[in-house]
């Protein structure tokens, strides 16, 4: 199995019921294409460093997990159909892992997940004329 | 040696990923990675890091995700 990571961001001003009810679609899809959910989680709401969609903040979401090809096309396929999301990146973390003790080392929080914190912003100069508008 | 980049003096740089294995390269970490660009938002090379090839590669790889996901510039935004 290989393992897989997705960062997702959602409108800036979505209800926290909206964020919730696509991150358990997320969560779901992962499980019923046969893949092992490792984690899901909340990075925090951030100043992007430019426009997307017209947004100037998103939440973003890390979701880890275990699986082959067609779990990630699933999921890229509904991220892209998703209204909500208005950016995603799937990244390949590992190829052959092995899925047990992997997913033990998630459970036991062997894995430091970075976490932007809700207030933290990008801290670039360049961003900071963002923030005015 | 792998990592070892001239500066303008002719001293000798280490790559500072080479010398510490614990630095985190995560595309996550946006305050790890403005160190590795420009005020313009440009990629600084490794010629002025002094950073080994094949971290520099590791940056870059970096520092283009984290562009996608807008945690950083692409260019310096207009004001
Ligand atoms: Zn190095």
């Amino acid at each position: 199995m290989r393992e897989y990571e997705a960062v997702y961001i959602l409108k800036g001003n979505i209800e926290a019921a909206a964020a919730e009810k696509i991150g358990e679609k997320i969560k779901d899809l992962i499980v019923n294409q046969k893949g092992i959910l490792l984690g899901h989680r909340y990075l925090g709401k951030k100043t992007l460093a430019y426009r997307i969609e017209k947004e100037t903040r998103g939440n973003y979401y890390l979701v880890s997990f275990l699986g082959e090809g067609p779990v990630l096309a699933e999921l890229e396929r509904i991220l892209r159909y998703t209204e909500e999301v208005i950016r995603f990146l799937s990244v390949k973390v590992a190829e052959e892992i092995d899925a047990k003790k992997r997913k033990e080392e998630f459970d036991a929080k062997k894995i430091i997940e970075p976490a932007f914190g809700s207030d933290s912003r990008v801290e670039i100069e360049e961003g900071g004329s963002r923030e005015a508008r | 040696m792998m990592g070892l980049g001239m500066v303008g003096t002719g001293r000798k740089k280490a790559c500072r990923f080479c010398s510490d294995a614990l630095i985190s390269m995560d595309y996550k970490e946006p305050k790890f990675l403005t160190f590795f660009v420009s005020e313009r938002g440009k990629i600084v090379p490794r010629r002025l890091t002094g950073n080994c090839a094949f971290h520099q590669r590791r940056i870059t790889e970096a520092v283009k995700r984290a562009r996608i996901l807008a945690l950083l510039p692409f260019t310096a935004s207009h004001r």
